[in-house]
């Protein structure tokens, strides 16, 4: 299991901040969270990644669902804080034009 | 040179694990008893062999399919660290892998699903899969230096 706290910031940004491994197990965690809130009319996410200290293909996978959900809901999803192993697997995959990242939640924040 | 233990001795770590989800975190457990043991691993090292062995040990959880009459997948995961490389073989008991890890792509940006084999082959210098006996054999070799 992850830990995955929720900011729901009076500005519209929701922040997601996922604690641990997220790999196949946390995963579908991750999707389901971002699931409901775009349910509960939450649209712009920022993933804060600076407690994640290692992210998978199968974490990658989710969080270009994640995206999907955001921008079909009108909004968008950005990444903050990434490891140096995470930047390096955004590369490899070519997701680092897609998932964009920023070096904060805040200057991720100011771009949604 | 890196080395590898203190007196430069090969450092290997076994694991017996079945093939489910809750044994990643006994592979990632794995992985750090090697790099406790093993202090000239580098932060990159660590970074590439980790992330390569994880897509192999998750694609072997999500797709190997047992031999009748067992129900379940039993892999055995071998870690070594020396000079020369960072090593994993995951040796499972299963029906044949349907999958090539040396024909993976990098699927379109927007896809789901579909990385995993491809970015193992881009982090290590080899992966290999090969039939052995009952079952499969897989080798990720992370050259060092």
């Amino acid at each position: 299991m992850i830990d995955l706290e929720i900011d729901r910031r009076d500005d519209g940004v929701t922040v997601v901040r996922p604690a641990g491994r997220l790999t196949m197990v946390a995963a579908p965690q991750l999707t389901a969270v971002i699931t409901d809130l775009v349910a509960e009319g939450r649209a712009t996410f920022v993933v804060d990644l600076s407690q994640t200290v290692f992210v998978d293909s199968t974490g990658l996978g989710a969080l270009i669902g994640c995206l999907k959900r955001a921008r079909q809901a009108g909004g968008d999803l950005r990444l903050a804080a990434p490891t140096d192993q995470v930047t390096t697997i955004l590369e490899l995959t070519n997701l680092h034009r897609v998932l964009r990242t920023h070096d904060t939640v805040d200057e991720a924040g100011a771009e949604l | 040179m890196p080395s590898s233990d203190a007196t430069g001795t090969p450092v290997q770590v076994r694991l017996v694990a079945p093939a489910l989800p809750a044994s990643l975190e006994e592979v990632h457990a794995l992985l750090e008893e090697l790099v406790q043991r093993s202090p000239g691993i580098t932060a990159r090292e660590r970074m590439r062999f980790e992330t390569a062995l994880v897509e192999v040990a998750s694609n072997v959880i999500q797709h190997a399919q047992p031999r009748p009459p067992d129900e379940h997948v039993t892999v055995t995961v071998v870690l070594r660290c020396d000079d020369a490389a960072l090593t994993a073989d995951l040796v499972d008991d299963a029906l044949p892998a349907q999958v090539d890890p040396a024909a993976a792509e990098m699927p379109a940006p927007d896809a789901e699903s579909g990385r995993g084999l491809a970015l193992a082959r881009s982090l290590c210098d080899e992966l290999r899969l090969v039939r052995e006996g009952d079952g499969n054999r897989w080798t990720v070799v992370c050259r060092r230096g």
